[in-house]
């Protein structure tokens, strides 16, 4: 019974936040505000949650586009969300707030396929203190567009389909 | 010297000197004999020089090639008695997390026999009735009802984690020996700049990987306070927005960070911010851990073939 009200320790709190205890532990050194005991209130996760822009997923109630192929219909669906958020070129958005809520294996698969767009410069990946930021490079808004609706593949998303 | 008294005739004279050509021819024979015994005698030993001279030639090529197998051998060597070491600390990390994970339960159990016999022992009563009464009915009730009972629920609890908050806002003390357990790290600069960080700290590589389906422990902490540290140092030294990527090696946790960019005395900030973390770590000192940043050659950090596939 005693679970329910002990405080809430660091594991707890990545939880909470969906991040791991590690990013729990750099949000907190990049905000000066690492408690002693490791022990945290409500309101020291709600104001990692905004040092961080940790979102919650996105994924609720998403609808996957019709594709053959499963790992392609998750990219596109990510891709679509990313594009319908708004994040181009200066709003940027946490890297893992796009695959947030997935299982394991498709937070995996979309943050394998969001790397590969960055080596290919469709997408910009900016390293932050609170964070692995990311938004569409502007020059290729078409281009993510047209992965998002199935029209195209680049060669790092073939590759990653074909395992 | 003899004197000869002079010839009489002159075929004296010649015999004499017949006889004086014939003495020489003899001793000069003589002497042409022990020259040649001398040559052979010094032309055998300079053959005996110029084998051992050979054999040396041979030793010394042999040692030579031997010294330069001394740095491929030391970092073998060095490799091998790293991860001894580590694994070993690491063993002696999960025997004390065992033993904190007792410590803890037992405190959790005073705790809450002190709660439940002491003042707000009412109040857990009420809590517990609630848990196993109420709850389960709630869907039940209308929802003015329902919402006038969860604040009131929500009210006891917050007073309850009050409580219990302050009974365990420190962490159990053992009565058990310093352990200190070395965090070795390498920094990999090839154009004498930082590029690459590697860390290995002695916990299993699951308490990390598997974060998410494991209830926190010594070891999550050991790892968290190290990465704190990791931060605490690319905050001070760069680059910014350096991001620990974590992994596993020979069954422990391994970090790296890409820190191209950083301060040429990274290595010297980390340890430094290793030791500050470990003095303000109370669930550590009060299990009894020390952690030590070690600083080592990254070649000593690479597993065997990966020199190999180097060289």
């Amino acid at each position: 019974m005693l679970d329910d009200l002990l405080p809430m320790n660091l594991v707890g709190a990545a939880n909470k936040l969906g991040v791991s205890p590690f990013e729990v532990m750099r949000l907190l050194v990049a905000s000066d505000g690492v408690p002693d005991n490791l022990h945290f209130t409500g309101d020291q996760v709600a104001r990692l949650r905004q040092i961080g822009q940790i979102e919650d997923s996105w994924w609720e109630g998403v609808d996957l586009p019709e594709d053959a192929n499963p790992l392609r219909q998750r990219v596109r669906a990510a891709l679509q969300l990313l594009i319908d958020r708004g994040h181009v070129a200066d709003s940027v958005t946490r890297m893992d707030n796009v695959w947030r809520g997935l299982t394991e294996e498709d937070c995996g698969l979309v943050n394998d396929a969001l790397l590969a767009l960055v080596d290919e410069g469709h997408l910009n990946q900016i390293s932050r203190p609170n964070g692995t930021m990311i938004s569409v490079n502007p020059a290729s808004s078409d281009t993510i567009q047209q992965l998002a609706s199935g029209a195209a593949d680049t060669p790092g998303l073939s590759e990653l389909y074909e395992g | 010297m003899t004197t000869d008294a002079p010839a009489h005739t002159l075929a004296e004279a010649l015999g004499e000197v017949a006889k004086w050509k014939a003495d020489e021819e003899t001793r000069q024979n003589a002497e042409l004999v022990e020259v040649d015994q001398e040559v052979q005698s010094l032309e055998s030993a300079v053959a005996n020089l110029n084998q051992q001279l050979e054999a040396l030639a041979k030793f010394r090529e042999e040692l030579l090639a031997k010294s330069e197998l001394l740095g491929s051998e030391e970092v073998q060597r060095s490799y091998a008695a790293i991860f001894t070491t580590l694994s070993s600390q690491t063993q002696a990390v999960l025997q004390r997390t065992a033993q904190v994970n007792i410590a803890n339960g037992e405190r959790a159990a005073a705790v809450e026999a002190a709660l439940s016999s002491g003042e707000v022992a009412p109040l857990l009563e009420e809590y517990s009735q609630f848990k196993t009464a109420v709850e389960p009915t709630l869907s039940a009730l209308p929802e003015s009802y329902r919402t006038v009972m969860l604040k009131h629920h929500h009210d006891l609890t917050e007073q309850l984690k009050s409580h219990v908050n302050e009974a365990m806002s420190s962490p159990a003390d053992l009565d058990v020996d310093d352990l200190t357990i070395e965090i070795v790290f390498a920094i990999d600069a090839p154009e004498d700049k930082p590029e690459l960080l590697i860390v290995v700290i002695p916990v299993s590589e699951e308490s990390a990987a598997e974060w998410a389906s494991r209830d926190e422990d010594l070891q999550t902490l050991v790892s968290a306070r190290v990465v704190q540290a990791l931060y605490a140092t690319i905050k001070e030294s760069g680059p910014a927005g350096a991001e620990a990527v974590s992994g596993g090696h020979q069954g422990m946790l391994a970090v790296e960070v890409d820190i191209l960019g950083a301060a040429d005395d990274f290595g010297d900030k980390f340890i430094a911010a290793i030791e500050e973390v470990d003095k303000a770590s109370p669930e550590l000192n009060a299990a009894g851990i020390s952690i030590e940043g070690r600083q080592v050659s990254v070649d000593f950090l690479l597993p065997p073939e990966d020199h190999t596939e180097g060289e």
